[in-house]
């Protein structure tokens, strides 16, 4: 399988925090949701992914051949943004569609004119312009969205870009998702981060689950969702069950969690109720178990 | 991350950073100031009026003191603006074609729009000079004089962007302002606006400093601020 990204070994130390070693692969032509709480470095993977953060040691492989995130190549194939405040605040839609322009050789300024339209944000043409300073963090977003999408890339990446979105345009971010990587025949492929799991779920081929700076699991959902399994019962059989499972949260009647499913047969003996689990579950279930080893 | 000479001009740089052309840039620039300093001066004028109840033309010293202040001020707008990662814009900056090289090329362009504006800006003195509505002694002589002040100033006060602490940065570059500029002012009164070899001198050093603070000040910035 090509690989939109193949991160070997990347590192990158602050005072107070180090990501990695993280060793990954982003499937070319899949959507992949970097999943973790605050602090897990997201945001620090996707700014070295995307050049914005230099890293201490490691390498990132874009699309197979190239090493360099600061060459052309690499900048113009990468559509990348920022959920706060991507662009200076004092400018308006046309100061963003004349930067892009410039800064990119795939921008396609009639293709941002009808984005901006198609998410209400406004008409990049009119002489009368709003700055982004007076407007919502949700139609914030939608412009950065336009900007990015407008261009013709290889791989979005986009950080946090639900977060600021109502349900009806998270709705419409996953469908764009879909057709974006539709449109590429194979060769387009989608990163972004997100806290909305449940909303993006749709969205979500590929997942990579990220805590206190390091990748705790990875692959495709629907692997993932064959590998754990989600557990109910009541809470006398509790004790027996917990020793079998990854994560648990229980209370005086009953509990929950997520197994591995190679329990199921041992877990099912104890009449608890076993079933497929959600991005959602499997994510809260993953994420919870990583921050108690880590404890 | 390996360099990479950024393809696009001075111009386009500028444009990148700031989502205007560099002619629209440096014509708002200098409107802006030629308003705000007209403003000013009738302001003064008018005081000075109600106050000593007579009509009198303000003294060559006070109208190139204003200047001198005006000025600095022109010359600071995009001296102090900051292109951290942690602003708004700052993290897009870093994605354009070019990387840092762009943000080099869009750093000279600014001081460039800062050099029009201000040459125009002490045009525009030298003709109020000329038509007798402010004073400011041997006309074009003091303008020229100004301008290489304010650009020695800048050159000096440039040094001081490496430093880390912002309070400290700012105090730094507010007090070589505000020495050079009184020294400048001095030396224009003391002159009489006339402009001879240690002006050439001043120019020639200015230029010089200008090239090796600003070098020291992208080393400086790449090495602690874009590639960390």
């Amino acid at each position: 399988m090509e690989n939109a990204l193949k991160i070997n070994g990347v590192v990158k130390k602050y005072n107070d925090f180090t990501l990695g070693e993280i060793n990954s692969a982003i499937p070319s032509g899949f959507s992949t949701a970097l999943i973790g709480a605050n602090g897990a470095g997201k945001t620090t993977l996707i700014d070295v992914l995307c050049g914005v953060t230099g890293k201490n040691s490691g390498e990132v492989l874009y699309f197979d051949k190239l090493t360099d995130s600061d060459s052309t190549e690499v900048r113009n194939s990468i559509g990348y943004c920022s959920s706060a405040n991507f662009f200076p605040l004092d400018w308006n839609l046309k100061n963003v569609a004349a930067s892009m322009e410039l800064g990119f050789d795939n921008f396609n300024r009639e293709r941002f004119n009808e984005l901006c339209k198609k998410f209400k944000i406004g008409d990049p043409t009119n002489r009368k312009q709003k700055k982004l300073i007076k407007m919502s963090d949700g139609n914030r977003m939608r412009t950065y969205l336009a900007a990015v999408l407008a261009r013709d890339t290889k791989l979005l990446v986009l950080d946090e870009p639900a977060s600021s979105l109502d349900p009806l345009a998270r709705d419409m971010l996953c469908d764009i998702f879909r057709k974006y990587i539709a449109d590429g025949n194979g060769n387009r492929s989608v990163l972004f981060s997100t806290h909305n799991i449940a909303d993006m779920e749709y969205a979500t081929d590929y997942a990579i689950f990220m805590s206190d700076g390091k990748i705790v699991e990875q692959g495709f959902v629907e692997d993932l969702k064959e590998k754990y399994i989600l557990v109910h019962g009541e809470a006398d059989k509790s004790e027996y069950a917990k020793k079998l499972m990854i994560s648990y949260i229980g209370n005086s009647t009953n509990f929950e969690g997520i197994a591995l499913a190679e329990n199921t047969v041992q877990l099912s003996q104890l009449d608890t109720a076993v079933e497929k689990p959600n991005l959602q579950q499997l994510s809260v279930g993953i994420l919870r178990k990583a921050e108690k080893d880590g404890e | 991350m390996e360099n990479n000479n950024s393809t696009v001009s001075y111009p386009e740089a500028y444009k990148i950073y700031t989502g205007r052309s560099f002619s629209i840039g440096v014509m708002w620039l200098s409107i802006a100031s030629v308003l705000f300093f007209s403003a000013i001066m009738l302001l003064m004028m008018f005081l000075m009026y109600v106050d000593n109840d007579s009509d009198t033309v303000p003294e060559p010293l006070f109208g190139i003191t204003i200047a001198s202040i005006y000025g600095t001020m022109l010359v600071l707008t995009r001296m102090m603006a900051s292109y951290d990662k942690n602003i708004p814009g700052g993290k897009f900056f870093r994605t354009v074609k070019g990387g840092f090289d762009t943000y080099a090329k869009a750093q000279k362009a600014f001081i460039v729009e800062g050099a029009i504006s201000l040459i125009l800006f002490c045009m525009f003195l030298a003709i109020l000079d000329a038509i007798g509505i402010i004073e400011i002694g041997n006309g074009i002589g003091s303008c020229i004089a100004l301008v290489i002040t304010i650009f020695l100033a800048r050159a000096i006060a440039s040094f001081s962007r490496m430093i880390k602490n912002s309070i400290t940065r700012m105090i730094m570059i507010m007090f070589v302002f505000f020495v050079v500029d009184l020294l400048g002012v001095l030396q224009i009164e003391a002159f009489g606006g006339k402009i001879g070899l240690l002006h050439v001198v001043l120019a020639v050093v200015t230029i010089v400093l200008t090239i090796i603070s600003e070098k020291a000040v992208l080393h400086n910035y790449r090495k602690k601020y874009w590639d960390n």
